[in-house]
């Protein structure tokens, strides 16, 4: 049911948040991009289909034209361009993620994101009413236990993703991190399912924000939503 | 309003480095970056550690051939030689038995390609800075004087690559003659390639005959298709 009442406008995301949120958008575009480009030379997975891989991690690309999503994506043979563009926005989303979990700490921001006492709770009744499985609305917060869980994990994952891209990238001079990770081979293995899980908060992520709307969407520009004038605030994304 | 100006401004950006010109086989302002990274990463990390070594037991059998088109042949002469020359027109040539002579060393130590691969190799050979020094091509007491690169050719010269002289003194940085505890095979660089843990393998040039210490910039094969100068690790 949509709110009908007299509404004001409502500061909601501090400007440094709206910059780290919108620089940190394309610099993780362009690294997933730029990681396929790269990992087309070796593929250490053996999530994709039908790739043969034989025990010391090499993938054996012969014959494998119809499953061959970087050929579809045309990711094929650009290693050199790949490495080029990761090596130069890693200092965007490195240095970007530094500054945002600074700011989180030092503003005190970090409280209404790290989960607390009843977030496990507040986020069971948010899964149970987003997928339509009960009526039992979610507390009204900033941000919801779901949320919580959602964005400190999200954090954490960024960290270990240049934690292991150091690791892959200064294999001998920061050898102790790179065996920290189990070597060379498990660190790449671990920074390409860090990528995996960046995608799939992404999908999830915008899809909430369209369920949410263009008040909450907006808020992320301009920092400001709309909320009823008398009433809490409606949930937020 | 500002946070959705640094979208539209991120995407020209993107768009702004995509549209330049090419730099040795990449966009220009990432050509830049990767060096400004490279000179960083020089002077951040000492030249001098040491890669660490494994246990004879991680080696990997058999060692993996990288054949054309990442290293292109280069037949050896027979009557093989290693020269080095020096810009003040130095020049010593070496036959194979006398570089077997000499002090060598013998690691167990990761190679890493730019690919993503990697194994863990035995080497065994003469450290190239050894060599350089008691030739007096390099005096460490006067380092301020001693050239800024070393270029480093096949017989013909149609695989060659250019390192800084840090990494090149590295005490890792060998010239290998056995891998594996076997003479070297033709397929890896027989009888003389490079190897050291602390660049990439499209640095560790196989086939090696021709070592020019110099203060000219020497671009390197992969260098000049688009890969990163300095690999290193």
């Amino acid at each position: 049911m949509r709110y009908q009442g007299p509404v004001k406008l409502e500061k909601k995301h501090p400007l440094a948040i709206r910059w780290f949120h919108w620089i940190n958008f394309p610099s993780i575009s362009i690294m997933v991009y730029s990681g396929l480009l790269i990992l087309w030379a070796q593929d250490p997975t053996f999530m994709i289909a039908g790739r043969p891989v034989i025990p010391d991690g090499t993938a054996n690309y012969g014959g494998l034209g119809m499953l061959d999503f970087y050929h579809w994506l045309h990711l094929d043979g650009r290693l050199a361009e790949g490495i080029s563009w990761h090596f130069f926005f890693m200092w965007f989303f490195a240095i970007n993620g530094v500054l945002y979990a600074a700011y989180l700490i030092l503003s005190g921001e970090w409280k209404t994101i790290v989960p607390q006492r009843g977030t496990l709770k507040s986020a069971m009744i948010t899964v149970l009413h987003d997928m339509h499985l009960s009526k039992k609305e979610p507390p009204r917060a900033k941000f919801n236990g779901a949320q919580q869980i959602a964005y400190t994990t999200i954090i954490l994952m960024g960290g270990l993703e240049v934690l292991t891209g150091i690791a892959i990238f200064k294999p001998t001079q920061q050898s102790w991190l790179t065996a920290l990770f189990g070597g060379y081979f498990i660190a790449r293995l671990i920074h390409f399912c860090i990528m995996l899980g960046f995608v799939g908060f992404f999908a999830i992520h915008v899809a909430q924000v369209i369920r949410a709307g263009w008040n909450n969407f907006r808020a992320m520009v301009t920092g400001y939503e709309l909320a009823p004038a008398e009433e809490a605030p409606p949930e937020n994304v | 309003m500002w946070a959705g100006l640094a979208v539209l401004g991120s995407v020209g950006f993107i768009n702004w480095i995509a549209t330049r010109s090419e730099d040795r086989g990449v966009h220009w302002p990432l050509r830049r970056g990767e060096d400004a990274t490279d000179n960083l990463m020089e002077e951040f990390f000492a030249s001098y550690k040491l890669a660490p070594e494994f246990p004879v037991s991680q080696i990997a059998s058999p060692a993996r051939i990288n054949p054309s088109p990442g290293t292109p042949d280069d037949p050896v002469p027979d009557d093989y030689k290693l020269t080095i020359t020096d810009m003040g027109g130095n020049s010593h040539t070496l036959t194979l038995d006398q570089l077997k002579a000499m002090p060598s060393k013998t690691m167990v130590t990761q190679f890493c390609c730019i690919e993503g691969w990697s194994q863990i190799v035995q080497w065994t050979g003469v450290p190239l800075s050894e060599l350089l020094i008691a030739l007096k091509f390099v005096d460490l007491a006067k380092m301020d004087q001693a050239p800024k690169y070393v270029r480093m050719e096949t017989a013909q010269g149609t695989y060659y690559v250019g390192w800084d002289l840090a990494s090149a003194l590295h005490p890792q940085t060998l010239l290998v003659y056995a891998m594996n505890g076997a003479p070297l095979e033709p397929e890896h660089g027989a009888p003389i390639r490079l190897y050291s843990p602390v660049k990439y393998g499209y640095k560790n040039i196989k086939w090696l005959t021709t070592i020019i210490l110099t203060n000219d910039f020497p671009t390197d094969y992969w260098g000049d298709q688009g890969y990163d100068w300095y690999g290193g690790l």
